[in-house]
């Protein structure tokens, strides 16, 4: 579960170090966390939608770091977009409660979830093998991922 | 849509999820442009066994529960179960206590997640709600913001036992061979009582909500018992030793579409019981019973094919062991027409009743003296060799198979998900649903809805989701001829408007 963050800033790395690529956001957690930038707060979490609220609570603005399988970039491509840029949408999928639905829940119950939220993501190339190793491509955006939060996190700090 | 004639026509649904995989329906429509064939699509996680291979056994309880997002207390259960039976070593009482106290307090919470936010837009919001509206959001408006602040509060009381006795509420290390890594304190135990009483009032609050929005509400009943959501298979769940159901422990029992009993056996047996036949067209193994055989995707005595979850679990047990869910299962039985019940839908109110026997059951166990006993390991001593362990997951069955060398390396590791019992009734009532709703005339959103349902009362594991994000995406149809070559498409929005392509 998620501590109160120092400056209202949480960044929240969602994946599985076990399946491939899906360990990206981990990568991204260690680096941040060996040279932190400030006092950013680096949360990692295996969890899946709704059981991200615990996660999700307790601060005013995230960034969340992810994966993205959009089937329509290449392995290793960085998408930056805010939550308002994306539409919520209904589950199709129980399982598949969304995290734009939790935040939406936790607004509508009155909850301390972030009003501003980023999302860094990067397509990937598998996730599903366990144990699989990380794509090269998808590796080498770790770094520049990285840059991008610590330049985010700067910007909110100077705010 | 295209009006071209082509011999087939297949038409995808296809949630773009992200990781967690494409749960994909493909339909294919005849000349006469009806349904010829439906298949639902799960794409499974690879290369466990390969992962687990050479690993201590230890380590499963912890590395299994990582793998899912959804259900890593179940991993964990099963884990720990499979290492009693590996090291041939029974827990002290105090210990088994324990982990099915812990065992009961997440089946409660997830129940109840199960039943408000990820099944509710279906129920409670309404199966032909606007797209727009099924979602949580729905829910919580319909329900109201109180109702809502209850449920999470509810929640997170029940995650704050799990981790005072697990260690960690995600990912717990409470699980050891013969036994748990810690006692439970007279505090603890005063705290599991207090929030074990509001369980219980929770669940029995919640099956009065069911009442009043679902049950009184014709159409929704009609829905239930209507044929397109209605399978007659066999059912599997396990009991104890007065047929009971239990979600921690006990044999499997299998029972007919008649009610009757076909097969009970322990755990380790289930080699010997069930089977798993493959289908060219999905990753997926189906299983099925081995005494009856695969007879294809056909119901009834003569066929194989079985499902777990608590639709099946209520059917496949003489009981309920605690006196408030017994209650509710009586009328759940009297309402829809008897035992067992084959209706899909009604898996929603069987999850509810559950849900009240947890919470009864964790407060029957919190309240036992023996709780606080600190004999709670049997520490092992057998040389390791082969293990499993089955515990009732939320979704259904869940079997964990090791087999390992004298130093207790994995050298096998196989587990068995709830989707994987569910799958052939799975694509049984998705074909079902799509012969008697689509055709080439009407591919409308409320009829994609319609078919959707038929699979999401399952609540399947999709690759064993990690998380999801962005979570859910539009709906994609591809009408696509025999040759693969796409037609048109068909995509709903967030709005629930649906675009033609």
């Amino acid at each position: 579960m998620a501590g109160k963050a120092p400056l209202g800033l949480r960044v929240l790395c969602l994946g599985n170090e076990m399946l491939g690529d899906d360990a990206f956001a981990f990568r991204v957690a260690e680096h941040l966390r060996q040279s932190p930038a400030g006092e950013i707060e680096v949360v990692t979490s295996s969890a899946s939608g709704f059981y991200l609220l615990d996660d999700l609570s307790g601060c005013r603005e995230m960034i969340v770091v992810d994966v993205l399988e959009t089937g329509k970039a290449a392995p290793g491509t960085i998408s930056e977009f805010r939550e308002q840029d994306i539409s919520p949408i209904p589950g199709a999928f129980p399982h598949g409660i969304g995290l734009f639905q939790v935040l939406e829940l936790g607004r509508a119950l009155g909850m301390p979830v972030p009003s501003e939220v980023t999302f860094l993501t990067v397509e990937p190339f598998d996730c599903l093998t366990v144990g699989g190793t990380m794509n090269e491509a998808v590796a080498q955006a770790v770094e520049q991922v990285v840059s991008r939060v610590r330049e985010l996190a700067g910007r909110h700090a100077s705010a | 849509m295209s009006t071209e004639t082509v011999s087939t026509r297949r038409v995808t649904i296809d949630p773009i999820t992200r990781l967690e995989g494409h749960g994909k329906i493909d339909i294919f429509l005849d000349d006469a442009g009806q349904v010829e064939r439906a298949y639902f699509q799960v794409p499974e996680l690879r290369g466990f066994e390969k992962f687990a291979e050479g690993r201590p056994a230890e380590d499963m309880p912890q590395i299994t529960s990582r793998i899912c997002g959804v259900c890593p207390s179940a991993h964990h259960m099963a884990a720990t179960k499979a290492l009693d039976d590996l090291y041939q070593v029974e827990p002290p009482p105090a210990g088994r206590k324990i982990r099915e106290l812990y065992y009961n307090t997440f089946m409660t919470e997830d129940h109840a997640l199960h039943f408000y936010f990820l099944g509710g837009p279906d129920f409670v919001v309404g199966p032909k709600a606007p797209a727009a509206e099924r979602n949580v959001l729905g829910v919580v408006a319909k329900v109201g913001v109180e109702t809502g602040k209850k449920v999470i509060q509810m929640r997170r009381r029940l995650r704050e036992l799990m981790t005072l006795i697990g260690g960690k509420a995600v990912h717990p290390v409470l699980g050891l061979p013969g036994g748990v890594a810690k006692a439970v304190t007279k505090d603890a135990q005063a705290q599991f009582k207090q929030v074990a009483g509001e369980a219980v009032d929770f669940a029995r609050f919640t099956l009065d909500l069911f009442a009043q929005v679902v049950l009184k509400n014709s159409d929704y009943v009609n829905l239930i018992l209507s044929d397109t959501y209605t399978h007659r298979t066999n059912y599997m769940g396990m009991v104890d030793d007065q047929n009971r159901l239990n979600f921690y422990d006990g044999k499997l029992r299998v029972v007919s579409p008649e009610g009757n009993e076909v097969l009970k056996f322990p755990n380790r047996q289930y080699l010997d019981h069930i089977a798993e036949h493959v289908e060219p067209w999905s990753y997926m193994k189906f299983t099925y019973l081995k005494s009856i055989g695969w007879k294809g995707f056909t119901e009834g005595a003569e066929s194989g094919i079985y499902s777990v979850a608590p639709l099946a679990r209520l059917n496949a047990s003489d009981a309920l062991p605690t006196p408030l869910a017994q209650e509710a299962a009586k009328q759940y039985f009297s309402t829809l027409g008897g035992k067992p019940v084959h209706h899909t839908l009604a898996l929603h109110w069987a999850r509810l009743i559950e849900m009240l026997c947890a919470a009864e059951r964790m407060k029957e166990l919190a309240e036992d003296p023996e709780i606080t006993n600190s004999n709670i390991r049997t520490v092992p001593t057998a040389t390791p060799k082969e293990g499993v362990g089955v515990v009732e997951a939320p979704r259904g069955t869940l079997i964990h198979h090791y087999q390992t060398d004298e130093k207790g390396l994995i050298r096998k590791a196989n587990l068995i998900v709830a989707t994987q019992h569910n799958a052939a009734r799975m694509a049984m009532s998705v074909e079902k649903a799509a012969k008697g709703l689509v055709s080439r005339n009407d591919i409308s959103d409320g009829v994609l809805n319609m078919v959707e349902m038929a699979f999401r009362a399952y609540d399947p594991c999709l690759g064993c989701a990690t998380h999801s994000l962005p979570g859910s995406m539009p709906l994609f149809v591809r009408v696509c001829d025999s040759q693969g070559q796409t037609q048109t498409t068909l995509r709903r929005d967030s709005d629930g408007s649906v675009h033609r392509g």
